[in-house]
Order: C-alpha cells, then sequence, then structure tokens
C-alpha cells in the first residue's frame, strides 16, 4: 500500500450556495503525518465525515488503504480510527466498557480486545480510571479516552480532527507526544487543524483548504522554502529614531519594538549586524508568527489576486 | 466483516441496551407496572365491578390482556427511541457508523434490546394481574408470537422516530400524538363491538387494535377479527417498518449530512 489515502476530485455541497468541497484531490502516503489545515468552515470536518461515512459525497472518488469505499466501505472503515473533536463518549459506560463496546462493533472479541485494550489504557495513563464513568473524567482524561476508542481496533490510519481545539499547554504537548509516538509506531496520522505550529511541530506533509479547495500541499519544510517574505519582530536597547525606522522600514512600532520584514534572500544575521553598526543594539529577535501561519496567510492572499 | 464479527457487534450492541435499560430499572421497569397496576385497581376492580361481561368474561379479565399489550407497547417504543436519540444527542452514534457495522445489526441491536425489555414488562405486567384476577392462556404459541411481532413492529417504529428526531422535542412528538391515541382507541379498554359503525370501520385501520385484539385472543379465546388475517397484517407491517429502517439507515437519513 503506497498511498493510505487517496482522495480523487471529490465533492460535497450542502445545498447550491455552499460548496463545502470543490473537487479537492489529495494522497496521503502510508506512514506519513498528513496536516489537512484550513480555518472553520473550510471543509476540513465535511472531509473527514465523508472518509467515516457521516457525511455523503456528491461526487469523486474515495480510497481508504487500498479500499474504494463505494465498493468496500465496511473493510475500509476497519483500516481507520477517528479521534473526533467533541466528548461524544457514551456518559455513563465506564472508560473500559466504552473501549470494550467500541471493540465490540469492530466485530472484535472481548477475550482478543482485552490486552489491547489494558495495553492503551497504560499507555495512555487511563489504567487507574478504568472502572470510573466517562463524565467524571477531566477534560485531558476524555481527550486520551478519545484517542484510546480511536485505536481500539488497531488502525493502520489514525484521523485526528483538531485534537487540541481548547486544550491547555499542557495538555496539547501530551498529545503531541502522544501522536509522534503513534506514527513513530508505524501509523499514518491525518491531523485536521487550524492550530498553525501545530503543523509546523509534527507533520510532515500538509494540505491547506480553503473554501472547499485545496490551495496548497506538499512537504512542510519544503513549503515553507517558498515563503516569500518572513516578519520578525526585534526588541532593540532603545528607541529606534525615525531615519533608522525609515531605512530599515520598521512597522509596528511601540517603543523599543519593532516588526521587520525581510525577503527570502536577505539573512536575520547580517541584518542584525548591520543594525548594530547603525548603532542599534538588538536584544531580542522572534518571529512574529509561526512559518505556517505566513504561508496560510500568503496563499490566502495569491489566491484572492 | 465476516459472519462472525457482524454477530459480534450485534450481540454487543444488544448488550449495551440491555445495560442501559437495566441500570435504569427505576424509570424503565418500574413505572410501566405502578401504572398497570393502578389502571387495574381503577378501571378493572373499582369500576369494572358495574361493567357487563365483554366477548362472554367479565371486565377486568378483558382488560388485563390489554394492559399487557399497552406496558409492551409504550416501554420497546421509548426504549429505542430515547435510546437512539440520545446516542445522536452525544453524538456517540456515529461511533457505530465509524465500526463499519451492517446496518441490520444496528436495527437488529436496538430491536432486540428493547424486546427483551418488552418482554420483561410484559411478564411483570402478567404477575401482577394475577393479584387481581387468577387470568388464564389459552394460546400459548399466538401470546408468544403476538408479542414477539408487537415488541419487533414497535421498536421500528421507535427505531424511526429515534432516527428521524432532530430534538429531544421532535422524539416526543410520535410517542405522545401518535402512539398513545392509538392505543387508547385501539381496544385497550373497550370492545369496538361497542362502537357506532363509523368509528368501528376507523378502528379497523388501527394497527394497535390488531395487536391488542389477537393478544387478548390467546387469553380469551375469542377475537374480533379473524386471527390469521390479523397475524398477516403485522407480519406486513413488520416488514414495511423494517425496511423503513434499514432504507433511512442506507440512505443516513436523521444522521449524515
Amino acid at each position: 500500500m503506497m498511498h493510505a489515502l487517496e482522495i480523487k476530485e471529490l465533492s460535497k455541497a450542502y445545498d447550491s450556495q455552499t460548496h463545502a468541497l470543490n473537487n479537492v484531490s489529495l494522497n496521503v502516503k502510508a506512514g506519513d503525518f498528513f496536516a489537512l489545515l484550513g480555518a472553520n468552515g473550510a471543509g476540513k470536518s465535511t472531509l473527514i465525515g465523508i472518509l467515516t461515512g457521516t457525511v455523503n459525497k456528491d461526487s469523486g472518488k474515495v480510497t481508504i488503504a487500498d479500499y474504494d469505499i463505494d465498493q468496500n466501505f465496511p473493510s475500509a472503515k476497519k483500516c481507520i480510527g477517528i479521534m473526533p473533536q467533541e466528548f461524544n463518549l457514551d456518559s455513563y459506560q465506564t472508560v473500559y466498557n466504552i473501549l470494550l463496546n467500541q471493540a465490540g462493533f469492530f466485530g472484535i472479541t472481548a477475550k482478543q480486545a482485552k490486552p489491547w485494550i489494558e495495553k492503551l489504557l497504560k499507555q495512555l495513563d487511563l489504567w487507574e480510571k478504568r472502572s470510573e464513568q466517562s463524565h467524571k473524567l477531566s477534560g485531558g482524561m476524555k481527550r486520551r479516552l478519545l484517542l484510546a476508542r480511536a485505536l481500539v481496533n488497531d488502525p493502520q490510519i489514525l484521523i485526528v480532527d483538531e485534537p487540541t481545539a481548547g486544550v491547555d499547554v499542557e495538555l496539547r504537548q501530551e498529545i503531541w507526544s502522544l501522536l509522534k509516538q503513534f506514527n513513530q509506531d508505524g501509523k499514518t496520522i491525518l491531523l485536521t487543524t487550524h492550530y498553525l505550529e501545530e503543523v509546523e511541530y509534527l507533520c510532515n506533509h500538509m494540505a491547506m483548504i480553503h473554501h472547499g479547495e485545496i490551495i496548497a500541499e506538499g512537504n512542510v519544510d519544503a513549503m515553507m522554502r517558498k515563503l516569500d517574505d518572513r516578519i520578525y519582530t526585534l526588541e532593540v536597547e532603545t528607541e529606534p529614531t525615525p531615519s533608522t525606522i525609515e531605512k530599515y522600514q520598521f512597522s509596528n512600532q511601540v517603543q523599543n519594538r519593532v516588526d521587520i520584514k525581510i525577503s527570502s534572500n536577505q539573512n536575520i544575521t547580517s541584518l542584525v549586524s548591520e543594525l548594530e553598526k547603525d548603532n542599534v543594539k538588538v536584544l531580542d529577535i522572534r518571529p512574529k508568527m509561526n512559518r505556517v501561519e505566513q504561508f496560510f496567510l500568503q496563499k490566502l492572499s495569491e489566491k484572492s489576486k | 466483516m465476516n459472519t462472525t464479527e457482524k454477530l459480534i457487534a450485534l450481540k454487543t450492541l444488544f448488550m449495551r441496551e440491555v445495560w442501559r435499560f437495566g441500570r435504569l430499572w427505576t424509570q424503565t421497569i418500574i413505572p410501566p407496572l405502578i401504572t398497570q397496576s393502578l389502571y387495574l385497581m381503577i378501571f378493572g376492580t373499582l369500576l369494572g365491578q358495574s361493567l357487563p361481561d365483554v366477548h362472554g368474561v367479565s371486565y377486568l379479565e378483558f382488560l388485563i390482556p390489554g394492559m399487557i399489550m399497552m406496558a409492551v407497547i409504550n416501554s420497546v417504543f421509548i426504549n429505542v427511541s430515547i435510546s437512539l436519540f440520545h446516542m445522536k444527542f452525544v453524538r456517540c452514534f456515529e461511533e457505530l457508523i465509524v465500526s463499519g457495522m451492517p446496518h441490520w445489526t444496528i436495527w437488529a441491536g436496538f430491536s432486540l434490546g428493547a424486546t427483551l425489555r418488552g418482554l420483561i414488562i410484559g411478564v411483570s405486567v402478567l404477575g401482577i394481574s394475577t393479584f387481581f384476577y387468577p387470568i388464564t392462556i389459552t394460546n400459548v404459541g399466538l401470546l408468544l408470537s403476538v408479542t414477539l411481532l408487537t415488541c419487533l413492529l414497535l421498536s421500528s417504529g421507535g427505531f424511526l422516530s429515534g432516527l428521524l428526531s432532530r430534538n429531544w422535542d421532535d422524539s416526543v412528538i410520535v410517542p405522545t400524538f401518535v402512539l398513545t391515541p392509538l392505543t387508547y382507541v385501539g381496544g385497550v379498554f373497550y370492545s369496538i363491538d361497542a362502537l357506532p359503525d363509523f368509528w368501528k370501520t376507523l378502528s379497523r385501520f388501527n394497527p394497535i387494535y390488531y395487536l391488542v385484539d389477537t393478544f387478548r385472543a390467546s387469553f380469551i379465546g375469542h377475537s374480533e377479527q379473524p386471527v390469521g388475517i390479523a397475524i398477516s397484517i403485522l407480519v406486513l407491517l413488520n416488514a414495511v417498518a423494517a425496511i423503513a429502517c434499514l432504507f433511512c439507515l442506507k440512505k443516513g437519513y436523521g444522521y449524515k449530512s
């Protein structure tokens, strides 16, 4: 299996006005960590819904682990696990029974499922909570339980829908680390997110979706290299003079903090040296936004032209 | 999925349904027993004493099968309707879809769970009614087949209601505005022979009437409609309802965008 997911000319319209997906084509290689990036309403959830069978497509072809969903959706579904964004847990079931039931829905006997469930719960630090009803768990535990449930059938492909939406920094790091681990264990991961730093940190490949269309797709690093300009925020020792501001085209000056745009053929180190020659001492440099965010905005801008 | 896997999925959903109504036994099992006991005491024992015999049996003996059927009908319908709608509401119904279990196993899992609850309620109301009247069963085969057909028909009805409801308000429309009126005018409390011709004819279009009349025949040995025709109508209705459920699941009505 070369591709875990093959999506060809996929379209979906909820009504004549709303085209959630418009001729979307996408390939996700087996073993890849792939991000589907887009703003709210871009079409990410519709795409996931089609992959998991909760949304009907209008046209196009989808192949999951070599199974065409129009020909053999049940076999395709056995190859995927989905971690949804919402806590859609059976509220009064215990942690253990939620997983046992989900395994049963996949046709896995309790005897077969139990050792795997124990391993998953221990790996996700939920073993001690196995007899707890799911509605009594903390938000972080519920997220981990959703992940455990998505893995209960040991799928080849894990689809993770905005896993860190609304979670604190600590839990975000924890989820990132778990996802990385599962990817290293050989699972293909399709991640949808609108947190751009998540893509840069986790993913090898990404596709940007906007108003139901793919506006960019490829290797994350290669795409970042295509960035025309980068914006840095500099903290300088003293408030820059008007002549310095004009010379270096500083923007958004707030006291001794300024933004500077440098083009792809410029080098930040040589710029700092140049500034110091002009008696502008740089105390701190940081990217104004992460590179994926910049790339996303650049692509949107190109699209609107 | 192979056949064994399908059966495991079906068993899992069935057990989940049994667990659900078992956990909520004070809401799912006890209330119909209390309600039916009150009906039997008030309408059967107190008021029934002053009423004439119906089809050669006392009013209380006539009433008991209707009371059992009424409890079974309501319980089975509500069981599937609420359970399925709740799963849709918290969106864990999607997990059944994602798992790839066949549509018939989803329908059968809910239906068999509700059928078991219906049987428990039916047997319990029958047990309670023996405190009021020493009722006897004259045709066990007929009793079992009508009970089974009733449970499956009403569970399919509840399934459609739960699947197609968009909110909690929708989920009570059918039980309140369709099922309860049809049950009350379905011959539970009276024989339709006592009705004027117009209402008698109208009652023959009420499927609940055939359930109650045929079920009662298995106790008192007398039915107002030929049993063969009634059973045929019930089998046909069951087939139509089950096909409707599977069709809606296949098309994704009520759960797919």
